[in-house]
């Protein structure tokens, strides 16, 4: 078993069979599309000794290190590292705004989640699922600057790296979400997939050219645009004093009923223009609300990686 | 505005509740940390003015709802003369409410928070202030209860007939009104009743407090004939008032607000009475009750008789004009015009149709053919609503002679070369075309007698005479001219036709007794023009000389003359010009002096001055000269309501001599006759003086004697019975005989005889005699019964009943004044007929004036614009805003009201109500808007759902590993 460390926390039970089935899926995938084939890039790569790792059901047999179960009479599987494409860095915005927890978002471990924590969630989940495809994953977590970068890398340990600096970040001050992503496009290495997580809180034109900053480095670029029910629907009645979660804190009193079709006039303008610009410039433009579990977004992944290939 | 409940103002404070619920729901508020922030602040920016619109737009009419219904509770009223507009005021108020309101939705912004609160603040404070400021001006006002005067005015005039709606007629309304507010008036309240007709009639002179008296007098009052002098009934209300003991002074006025009779175009007279009501310890209000004027009505009146010449003889027939006229607002047919003259119906004559506000004359002619007074009846027969006026009367005296003088001042001369031929021809054409036959009578009123200037010395009195001509006379002696000067001033009237003989030192130096000067003119010096002058017809502005005035009519335009004085009218005496030629010097003049009055042309009317006596024109000009010389004013009969009428009986002959006051017995009553006596000779035997004197009498001379020499007179007299003669208070003889006493030449001394006929013949005599001065009858000339400066110029004679249009008894003295002898009706004149009875021997005296009836008519004119109803309009109520204390109560609730001094006015809840009800409306028609323009938002959806279908390979493979591990 993997030690109970407290990032483990962001992978819960829940998910996790969710996840080994995507493995198992993601794998059989890549095997199904390789038999027959005489041309796949991986073939001879995948041979160098990585490490050992505990056996989870799922795994294959053939792989068990005989000789370690021989010692320690445990299961261990043996990696290897298989030389890879993808270097995947998953951009994770900690913005206040991601702090909104939605009445009606999903429910993880019996807690309603906000937007962080189901950024968090899919984040770690997303890390996982890649190291075991053997791909390199990295993290950006940024709020008004970066917080913390860890390089792509496909070693089985990063997950603990990724996963651990996941549970680390706390969301924090404003987002300058544009000038920041300006600054991500630059820092990570090119033709890398990148995995923007984030509520896109910020100028659409904006956010739009930091998009073509990463697809100007050859970035793959992947939105898991992530919002709250509540910020689609703004279903509120009574009056209300809205407080800014960054760190301006500004609050607003309104009767929600007086701007409401302005406000979703607004936000309309806003996803379509983000859609939009996701469309033209081929990157995958995945919408969110925390209402969805995060898993289906990962089957969703899941499947348009595996289309892609 | 003022309020009834103003404690229920407090109810104001509900304006706050909508404020109050605004601000606690923004309190409650429940916080929600969010994080689309971005889309709140641009969507609010978007919406920000529109909610801050839909806001202000439902706080404002929510708190006015609140406002105007806690106002309305409050019942707000505006006072009478109100001197801030409720319509001002009012709104004033529920803007600051509004701009109050705002300012609280608008308070995020600083600049319009202030502004909004500062205008709310200055609206507020200005209306409760303006409130404040009336609320104790109108205590000022009505703050006097208690004790009062009140004269109360009740219009009788004409209109007050007419019925505004109800049964009665608006006079009967007035009197009820009346009658109630004396009812009901606090105890202690006195009251002086004015009847407001042409004249003011008083008929409780004195502010009284018995309310029964008052009632009964209410209960007397009857509507009179034509206009209310408004303005003089004012006056006598103040003067009642004057005489009242309260210090609080108020005017009641119920009329129906016909503007004639109130006079706003005198404003010096307005002053003088404001001033009047200055003087009182506190100014007296006046309370204007106006009875509604009917906007339509059928009305056609008789607005007047006229006659074709002031002096009506029975000679020949005269024309007599009446007018009739639609005052009213409808077409209307009479059923014709009739003319009564005594008993006798003279025609019917129909007129078509009359349009509102058409005139019509009827032409009537009539020969009258004894002297005396008529009665003249117009009526016109229409089936209107105000039937008072289809009725109107005129008194025509009819002369039997009109005398006239001619002294001619060249009477030597062929006839047509003689100085008065041609106006003795143009007075009496008749009665010198036909010189064959002298001893023919003639029905002849103008009975001219040409004398010569050299006879006029001898002329024993001026009294038979009307009018004197002094043609073409050089000069007059002294003592003539003096005589002419006084019997002018006595009511004669002289005509001056100065010319080529003409002395200007004798004329411009003729003064009458008091020393001013007689004639309108100067005479500066005579004219011959190189090229005749001609006459300009159209500065004629004399009335006698209207009819030749009219250039269609009078050929008098071509006149040209060739020799004329130069007159200059006297304007600071009294002169004026009637008329001038055509190179602007004066072609006559004329001035009253006294009773009488006097006439100056610029040139005699003869053949040296030009061709005017060959105008055809010259006759119908001379002709309405002496008629306008012999009766100044028209009829003497027909007069115009005055609150004193002076009707002439006898003209005094006051040339010389002294006054005679008959008595009888020998009682120290009233004289029963008063005259002018030229001398003290007389021979009645055993008759008496006139038939109005009995037998047995006494009589008493009065006057001044002028005595010819400085020189110590004896003066001689005798009398049956007896005759006593007192001169500068000195006593000359006592019972007959005789008494010397020295006199200087020109004065003036006094003078008196008693004479006592006890029984028997009665004849008396004065003579005097000097060293200078032959024995002789003291002679006119040098006897004068009103010297200058005499005190006591008018003496009682007695009195006589009237009877007149209504039951009211009236009396006319009867007083001896400087112009004759004069009828004095002081009480109640009203417009209508009157006859003055007289006793059969006075009869006799004054037949020229009485009727057949015995009686002496008269009339009193109305006025036909009574008949017109037009209103007091706006201009001129602020005309009497602006002097008076003027209120206009609506009815005799509001002038108790006043009277008690309680505020009172037109209430404004109603407006309120409707207007608090329309906000409600307005208020769910703002809120239901509001929420409908919310609910458009409610089809806005975000379509945030992906758009990636995952491959069936996918979907199968994924459904597969799922079997796998399950």
């Amino acid at each position: 078993m993997i030690p109970e460390t407290s990032y483990m926390r962001l992978l819960p039970d829940g998910i996790a069979g969710t996840l080994s089935r995507l493995e198992l899926l993601a794998r059989a995938k890549k095997q199904g599309a390789m038999s027959g084939r005489h041309t796949s890039p991986n073939k001879g790569f995948s041979v160098v000794f990585a490490e050992h790792r505990q056996y989870m059901p799922g795994d294959d047999i053939r792989d068990i290190d005989w000789r370690v179960f021989a010692k320690s009479d445990k299961y261990y599987i043996k990696q290897y590292i298989e030389e890879t494409n993808l270097r995947a860095t998953i951009v994770l915005d900690c913005s206040g705004s991601m702090k909104y927890r939605g009445e009606q978002s999903a429910l993880v471990e019996g807690k309603k989640v906000s937007k962080f924590e189901y950024a968090q969630y899919l984040a770690a989940a997303l890390a996982y699922l890649m190291i075991k495809q053997q791909d390199a994953v990295g993290l950006v977590t940024f709020d008004d600057k970066i917080q913390s970068y860890i390089k792509a890398a496909s070693r089985p340990s990063q997950v603990r790296l990724v996963l651990g600096a996941l549970d680390q970040t706390e969301p924090g001050n404003d987002t300058h979400l544009a000038s920041t992503l300006h600054e991500v496009a630059e820092r990570i290495p090119s033709r890398g997939l990148v995995i923007i997580l984030s509520d896109c809180f910020e100028s659409a034109a904006q956010i739009v050219e930091s998009f073509h900053h990463f697809k100007f480095r050859n970035h793959e670029l992947v939105l898991f645009h992530i919002m709250a029910e509540e910020e689609l629907t703004f279903p509120f009645s009574a009056s209300q004093e809205f407080k800014d979660l960054e760190a301006s804190g500004t609050r607003i009193k309104v009767d929600p009923r007086t701007i409401r079709a302005a406000y979703l006039q607004k936000v309309k303008e806003h996803i379509s223009i983000i859609e939009k610009a996701c469309g033209q410039m081929q990157a995958d433009y995945v919408p969110l609300t925390t209402k969805t579990p995060y898993s289906r977004a990962l089957a969703d992944f899941v499947a348009r990686r595996s289309r892609k290939r | 505005m003022s309020f009834i409940h103003t404690i229920l103002l407090a109810g104001l404070g509900a304006v706050a509740i909508p404020i109050i619920i605004h601000l606690l729901s923004r309190k409650a508020a429940k916080v929600i940390d969010w994080g689309a922030m971005q889309f709140l602040l641009d969507s609010i920016e978007s919406r920000k003015r529109r909610i801050q619109l839909e806001e202000a737009l439902l706080m404002a009419a929510r708190c006015l709802l609140m406002g105007l219904l806690a106002l309305a509770v409050a019942r707000p009223f505006a006072p009478p003369g109100s001197e801030i507009p409720w319509v001002i005021l009012l709104p004033a108020f529920l803007l600051s409410l509004v701009a109050f309101t705002t300012s609280i939705v608008l308070r995020g912004n600083r600049k319009w928070f202030w502004i909004l609160m500062l205008l709310a603040i200055l609206l507020a404070g200005a209306s409760v202030a303006a409130v404040y400021y009336e609320k104790l001006w109108n205590l000022k006002r009505f703050g006097t209860a208690g004790k009062k005067d009140i004269a109360l005015i009740i219009d009788c005039s004409t209109s007050m007939q007419l019925r505004s709606g109800g049964t009665g007629t608006n006079f009967d309304a007035a009197v009820a009104e009346a009658k109630e507010i004396v009812e009901k008036a606090g105890s202690g309240t006195a009251f002086s009743i004015i009847l407001g007709g042409p004249t003011p009639m008083a008929r409780i002179a004195e502010p009284v407090v018995n309310k029964s008296d008052i009632q009964e007098v209410l209960g007397k009052l009857q509507p009179v004939r034509g206009k209310m002098a408004a303005f003089d009934a004012l006056a006598t209300a103040a003067v009642s008032l004057s005489r009242g003991s309260s210090p609080n002074k108020e005017i009641i006025i119920l009329t129906d607000g016909q503007n004639i009779g109130w006079d706003v175009d005198n404003r010096a007279r307005w002053d003088a009475l404001v001033s009047g009501f200055e003087t009182f310890t506190t100014k007296p209000q006046v309370l204007m009750r106006k009875f509604p004027l009917p906007a339509t009505f059928r009305n056609v009146a008789v607005s007047g008789i006229a006659y074709s010449r002031d002096v009506i003889g029975t000679d020949r027939a005269v024309s007599i004009d009446v007018s009739i006229e639609n005052t009213g607002t409808e077409a209307v047919t009479p059923g014709g015009v009739e003319l009564k003259i005594g008993d006798k119906v003279l025609k019917d004559v129909g007129t078509g149709q009359l349009q509102p506000g058409a005139k019509e004359t009827v032409r009537f002619l009539h020969q009258f053919k004894d002297p005396g007074s008529y009665v003249l009846t117009a009526k016109v027969k229409a089936n209107d609503e105000l039937s008072l006026d289809d009725e109107s009367f005129s008194v025509c005296n009819v002369v039997s002679r009109l005398g006239v003088l001619i002294v001619d001042g060249n009477a030597t001369e062929r006839f047509l070369d003689r100085a008065g031929s041609f106006t003795a021809l143009a007075l009496a054409p008749n009665a010198l075309a036909d010189p064959a036959k002298p001893g023919e009578k003639k029905p002849v009123a103008l009975d001219p007698e040409v004398m010569p200037l050299s006879r006029i010395g001898s002329v024993q009195s001026f009294q038979n005479y009307d009018v004197i001509i002094l043609a073409d006379v050089a000069k007059l002696p002294p003592s003539t001219a003096r005589r002419i000067a006084g019997w002018v001033q006595g009511g004669g009237g002289l005509m001056v036709l100065p010319g080529v003989q003409a002395q200007p030192d004798f004329y411009n130096n003729w003064r009458d007794a008091d020393g001013g000067k007689l004639l309108p003119a100067r005479l500066v010096m005579e004219n011959i023009p190189k090229d005749p002058v001609s006459v300009a017809l159209n500065t004629f502005s004399h009335p006698a000389l209207k009819l030749v005035a009219d250039v269609k009519q009078s050929d008098l335009g071509g006149t040209l003359m060739q020799r004329y004085w130069r007159i200059e009218a006297d304007a600071a005496g009294g002169g004026s010009t009637g008329g001038r030629l055509g190179n602007g010097d004066a072609f006559i003049t004329s001035i009253k002096a006294g009773f009488g009055s006097v006439i100056m042309t610029c040139s005699n009317f003869d053949s040296a001055s030009g061709n005017l006596p060959s105008r055809q024109a010259f006759v119908a000009l001379v002709h309405q000269l002496v008629y306008y010389l012999a009766n100044p004013d028209g009829q003497p009969l027909n007069r115009q309501p005055a609150a004193q009428l002076n009707l002439p009986l006898a003209q005094a002959s006051a040339e010389g001599g002294l006054k005679g006051e008959y008595f009888k017995g020998r009682g120290k009553d009233e004289a029963v006759l008063v005259r002018i006596d030229p001398k003290l000779d007389f021979q009645w035997g055993a008759g008496s003086p006139a038939p109005s004197v009995p037998q047995d009498f006494h009589a008493r001379w009065s006057g001044a004697i002028v005595p010819r020499f400085s020189e110590e007179y004896n003066f001689e007299g005798w009398g049956d019975d007896s005759l006593a003669l007192t001169i500068a208070g000195q006593k000359v003889f006592e019972r007959s005989g005789n008494g010397k006493i020295k006199l200087e030449a020109g004065k003036f001394y006094p003078i008196e005889a008693v004479f006592e006929d006890n029984s028997g013949g009665a004849a008396l005599q004065l003579s005097w005699q000097s060293q200078s001065q032959p024995k002789e009858i003291v002679p006119t000339e040098c006897l004068t019964p009103f010297p200058p400066n005499a005190t006591a110029t008018e003496t009682p004679v007695g009195q006589w009943d009237v009877a007149g249009p209504d039951s009211i008894a009236r009396k006319a003295n009867l007083v001896f004044t400087r112009g004759g002898l004069v009828a004095r009706l002081e009480q109640d004149i009203v417009p209508g007929l009157y006859r003055m009875k007289l006793s059969k021997e006075q009869q006799k005296e004054y037949a020229g004036l009485a009727g057949a009836d015995g009686t002496i008519p008269f009339s009193v004119a109305d006025d036909s614009a009574e008949s017109r109803l037009t209103a007091l309009s706006a201009g001129e109520m602020d005309f009497m805003h602006q002097r008076m204390e003027l209120l206009e109560p609506k009815n005799a609730q509001d002038i108790l009201n006043i009277l008690a001094g309680r505020e009172f006015g037109e209430e404004l809840w109603k407006y309120l109500a409707v207007g608090a009800l329309f906000l409600l409306l307005l208020e769910i028609a703002l809120t239901r808007w509001i929420a409908v323009s919310r609910g458009s938002g409610e089809e806005v959806a975000v379509n945030f759902e992906t758009k990636f279908e995952p491959s069936a390979q996918f979907q199968q493979a994924l459904k597969h590993v799922n079997q796998e591990v399950n």
